[in-house]
């Protein structure tokens, strides 16, 4: 013989109504409070951990693909292979790319700061070198107006590493180019909207 | 997103309107050094307010940005904010930016004068690049030094070559030369080798840029052997294997000492010793052996230390 729903729901009513009323321990009350409390904190900060680490994922994705990108158009320019040709979308990829080298260079630059004398010179001496390869690859895409900004860098950079143990000059010159960076990166991300997000997708 | 236009937009407001505005001082009567000086100190806080809004311009169209900031140029901000100012106008490609920028250039006794004539190259304009030309030709060194940094940073490699052509003097051929070298511009430098043949600046040039070929041709053709012992030497800094190659032939083909003791102080630079522990075996007098086994001990590394020993009896 087989119980149907019916069946089960009377029973169980009918059990229900056979036990006593009494009031629940303040105690127990208050560990199911703190459990529903704990249980809806804990949905509530999944959600956001969730989001973050897909925020995480895509940032790198998008990072890594626009340096994919730039290495792309930097091995082009350098093999002196097929020539992406100063067309849209070499322009474009090109701009990204100095909009990420330009980040790049900012975080450096920072690190750089921190060094001393002759460790800071030859740090400066790279970053200058970095800035001429992007510069080439600028150039190469047609982006003629963002390679002239790259050599002015350049020589700023090199003028630094020139100076890198004079303290005074070195913070001078170290917040000119931050300034310039800045308003690159404004005028850059202000031409093309689909930059803007470029900045906090690779933060 | 708004939030931040909001916030640009009052920043600018500010430096519009800011107490400093509308004060009336002849900014040219500020020594082009002092500018020099203020260039070379970072901002302060109220100065860095200024320059973030400065920053803030970039959001703003050209019709909008440029009223803002020639009211800074001729308002009494410090020489600092004009001076960043500058570099925000030359992000602006229109007619109004340029003239700007000429302006200021123009004037031999203004202190902005040596950032504009930065911010024209940068900008690459060709209408203010041409003014850059008459800029050089009556400017000072001070000023000629500036559009020659100009015209690299614009990539301008005509301007830069016609300029080493005329120079008046050798000091001012060899900062053009030395521009040239900086830009990798081979072909104006191949073109001035035929006039300036015994140009040192010219050989550094060359091997700045990596023109080995115009250093052989230099090395072959030179009237004496102290233009060939400078050219060989150079080859050195080149550092290539084809520059080492010439190097090996240098020597071998060398009557004179000097071109010969030139081409070993190359082969220094480039630390072959494997090319000189070659050349020491090969030396046919006690005197070449000794003058190349200098060489190598100065180099240091294992082909030094076989010589040495061998020298001394110990190797056969």
């Amino acid at each position: 013989m087989t119980m149907n729903d019916d069946d089960f729901v009377k029973q169980f009513r009918d059990r229900l109504a056979g036990i006593p009323e009494e009031p629940v321990p303040p105690g127990t009350l208050m560990r199911w409070r703190k459990a529903l409390d704990a249980a809806a904190r804990s949905s509530q900060a999944e959600q956001p951990a969730r989001a973050s680490a897909f925020d995480m994922r895509l940032r790198f994705a998008a990072a890594a693909s626009i340096v994919l990108a730039v290495a792309g158009v930097a091995f082009l320019a350098r093999e002196g292979g097929v020539s992406p040709g100063p067309g849209p979308v070499a322009a474009a990829r090109a701009e990204r790319g100095v909009q990420l080298h330009l980040i790049e260079l900012e975080s450096q630059l920072v690190r750089v700061s921190a060094l001393a004398g002759a460790d800071r010179a030859s740090a400066l001496r790279e970053l200058a070198d970095q800035n001429r390869l992007q510069t080439a690859v600028a150039d190469r895409a047609g982006g003629a107006r963002e390679a002239r900004v790259l050599r002015a860098f350049t020589v700023t950079l090199e003028d630094m590493a020139s100076e890198a143990d004079q303290n005074g000059r070195f913070k001078a010159a170290l917040a000119q180019l931050d300034f310039e960076l800045k308003v690159t990166q404004a005028r850059l991300a202000a031409s093309s909207p689909s930059n803007s997000a470029v900045r906090s997708q690779a933060l | 997103m708004k939030t931040n236009f909001l916030q640009v937009a009052a920043l600018a407001l500010w430096l519009q309107f800011g107490p400093d505005a509308y004060a009336d001082v002849n900014v040219t009567q500020v020594a082009a050094a002092d500018s020099r000086k203020e260039a070379r100190r970072s901002p302060t806080e109220e100065e860095a307010l200024q320059l973030a809004a400065l920053e803030g311009l970039m959001n703003m169209p050209a019709d909008r940005a440029m009223p803002i900031l020639k009211r800074v140029l001729s308002g009494n901000q410090s020489t600092l904010v004009k001076e960043r100012a500058l570099f925000v106008v030359s992000q602006f490609s229109n007619a109004e930016a340029q003239q700007l920028l000429v302006e200021v250039a123009k004037q031999p006794d203004h202190p902005l004068r040596r950032e504009a004539i930065r911010n024209i190259g940068i900008g690459g304009q060709p209408g203010a690049l041409a003014v850059l030309k008459d800029v050089y030709a009556s400017g000072d060194e001070a000023a000629k030094r500036e559009v020659l940094q100009a015209w690299l940073v614009a990539d301008r490699k005509d301007e830069v070559y016609q300029a080493a052509l005329a120079a008046k003097t050798d000091a001012e051929a060899d900062r053009a030369i030395q521009t040239l070298a900086a830009m990798g511009a081979r072909e104006e430098l191949r073109k001035l080798a035929t006039q300036r043949k015994g140009s040192k600046s010219l050989m550094e040039a060359f091997a700045v840029s990596g023109d080995i070929q115009s250093l052989k041709r230099l090395a072959e053709t030179a009237p004496d052997a102290a233009t060939k012992a400078e050219a060989v030497r150079r080859m050195g800094i080149v550092g290539s294997p084809e520059a080492k190659k010439a190097l090996r032939e240098a020597y071998e083909g060398a009557t004179d000492a000097k071109v010969k003791a030139a081409a070993l102080e190359g082969f220094l630079i480039t630390g072959d010793d494997q090319a000189v522990l070659e050349i020491y075996k090969a030396a046919k007098t006690p005197e070449e052996k000794r003058t190349v086994l200098r060489t190598l001990t100065a180099m240091g590394g294992d082909a030094a230390l076989g010589a040495i020993d061998q020298a001394l009896g110990g190797k056969k």
